[in-house]
């Protein structure tokens, strides 16, 4: 390679790789730059830069705010340029793309705003509104706020993702603006299941043809809300016993019966041989030992009822009860508490005139 | 068992009643007793066997303060016998008693316990070093209880020319609360068995009926 190619090819990667300023130029910075130029009438410069500025696409682009702004100042500089014609079709251009545009008489001349009236009345084009995410409960509605540019028909109809119409939710004319109400169920009166969803507004010109279609994508799905663990059963542990116990009745009964039995052994235990011809009427005191043991047996009631605990295990079991049965209720409630959730997309815009 | 073995069980016992008092037993007590029991001895000695049926009527006093127990008893009675050739016996019976209460339902007792048997043709006297276990249980509170006693001489003297042998007893009753808490009924059978190292041997039976009153 000869010395005159190398620098050849040395300054051609240079001019490549140099950072154009062009580039490196925010959309938002072409616009502020074009307003300058409008402003200071350099009309022709102002033009490039706002066309430039509209060109931005993807996550460099104009706000819709901004882009609208653009828009008018293009339909602005191209009158003061007198191409009316060019004017009156970027004033239809952003009368298409955001209908509730209104341009401020501080910033443009009466002629410009007239120009843009006058291209507005003649583009039909709604613009549509939803909450970002709403939940629905049963008899809420979702509002959806249609902006119009101009009088004209509009249908709004909720369809499926597929395009399958499933409801005519509004059909009608609309002037500034309107709000069109959905409950979430289609024709048939049914909650719609959990999918995508679109709401669907054409608008038509005075002859009735499709000029316009904006789709509102809806995702739309349920919130069940989480049910209450029911109360922990009773352990019973904590009931009080409910009859009496034997064992108690017992221990009163047998030292009855060792006095009787006692009576009985003692005069071998103590005297041994001796115990032959042993008094009879000890037979007494073991015969009124056994007797006072069987009435203490009884006097403790083995295996009745005790009215006071029974009351308490009672009032344990209706409170325990009671419980159940409000968490029941409680996540009956829930159960039932099933909220549509709707998540609005950003409208896009298809037919014939779209931006 | 020596005489000074029983002076060591009082001893021990004195000690023991001057520990800490059980709950609500640190005020003084005192309570008397009636008691009135029909009585069978039996005696069997080298000539034979003698049975003699009587009764016996005894007093008896029951101090208390804290775990210390003192019991004084005494009694006279007359027993007889059907067979021919047995005299008949005054019988006087008396102890005096130093006791601790170790349990609310359990006392132990010491302390010396006399007997004499009086006849016509003489006058025998018994004197036992005794050391007893009372215990007592519920049948119906505040109304029924039954009570248990044992003893054992650990030590004895008789005024025969045999030397003492052994004495022990045992008695079972019933006790009635029928005024609470002043007065109490009691039916009880007891039974003792003292011998000589002869042989010899006196067994005496009671069936007894009391009625004792707290008097403070």
């Amino acid at each position: 390679m000869s010395r005159r190619h190398a620098a050849f090819i040395a300054l051609s990667a240079g001019l490549l790789l140099a950072p154009w300023p062009g580039h490196a130029q925010s959309a938002q910075g072409v616009l502020a730059a074009a307003i300058r130029s409008y402003q200071s009438l350099d009309l022709d410069d102002a033009a490039g830069l706002l066309t430039r500025a509209l060109t931005f696409q993807g996550s460099d682009a104009l706000s819709r705010q901004n882009r609208s702004r653009a828009l008018m100042y293009l339909a602005a500089t191209e009158l003061l340029r007198d191409h009316r014609d060019s004017a009156f079709a970027v004033s239809r251009r952003l009368a298409s793309y955001e209908p509730r545009y209104r341009p401020s008489d501080l910033d443009f001349p009466p002629r410009t705003i007239a120009l843009y009236d006058s291209a507005r009345r003649v583009t039909p084009a709604v613009f549509a509104a939803a909450p970002a995410d709403t939940a629905l409960r049963a008899g809420e509605m979702l509002l959806v706020r249609l902006f119009g540019s101009t009088y004209h028909q509009i249908q709004a109809a909720l369809m499926r993702e597929s395009g399958t119409p499933l409801r005519i939710l509004y059909a009608g004319p609309i002037t500034d603006s309107l709000d069109v109400r959905w409950d979430g169920r289609d024709s048939s009166g049914a909650t719609v299941p959990n999918g995508e969803y679109r709401i669907a507004v054409e608008s038509r010109d005075a002859g009735g043809r499709l000029v316009r279609s904006l789709r509102l994508p809806l995702s739309i799905s349920r919130i069940v809300s989480d049910t209450l663990p029911s109360p922990q059963a009773l352990a019973s542990a904590a009931f009080l016993p409910e009859r009496r116990p034997v064992g108690p009745a017992l221990g009163a009964f047998a030292p009855a019966v060792a006095v009787g039995a006692a009576v009985l052994l003692l005069p071998n235990a103590v005297a041994g041989s001796e115990s032959n011809g042993s008094s009879k009427g000890r037979l007494v005191v073991g015969a009124t030992a056994t007797l006072a043991g069987i009435y203490a047996l009884f006097r403790r009631h083995p295996g009745d009822a005790i009215p006071e605990n029974v009351a308490r295990n009672q009032v344990m079991r209706v409170g325990w009860r009671a419980a159940a049965d409000s968490v029941a209720r409680a996540n009956i409630a829930r159960r039932r508490d099933v909220r549509l959730r709707v998540r609005a997309g950003e409208p896009v815009v298809q037919g014939p005139e779209a931006p | 068992m020596s005489r000074a073995t029983a002076f060591a069980l009082a001893a021990g016992l004195c000690m023991a009643a001057a520990s800490p008092p059980l709950v609500g037993q640190s005020a003084l007590r005192l309570s008397a007793a009636a008691e009135g029991a029909t009585v069978r001895a039996r005696s069997l000695i080298p000539s034979g066997r003698e049975r003699l049926d009587g009764y016996l009527f005894a007093g008896e006093g029951l101090l208390s303060r804290g775990r210390a127990l003192l019991r004084l008893r005494y009694g006279q009675g007359r027993l007889t016998s059907d067979s021919a050739g047995v005299q008949p016996r005054s019988l006087t019976d008396g102890a005096a008693l130093l006791g601790v209460a170790a349990l609310p339902w359990l006392d132990f007792w010491a302390g010396p316990h006399a007997r004499s048997y009086v006849t016509d043709l003489g006058n025998q006297r018994w004197l036992y070093w005794e050391a007893r276990a009372s215990a007592n249980a519920q049948l119906v509170p505040g109304q029924l209880q039954s009570s248990f006693d044992g003893w054992m001489a650990v030590a004895g003297r008789v005024n025969v020319p045999e030397s003492f042998g052994s004495a022990r007893g045992a008695e079972v009753g019933l006790i009635a609360l029928i005024a609470r808490p002043a007065l109490r009924l009691r039916l009880a059978y007891r039974i003792d068995q003292a011998r000589l190292a002869a042989g010899r041997r006196e067994t005496v039976e009671a069936v007894a009926l009391s009625l004792a009153r707290d008097l403070r």
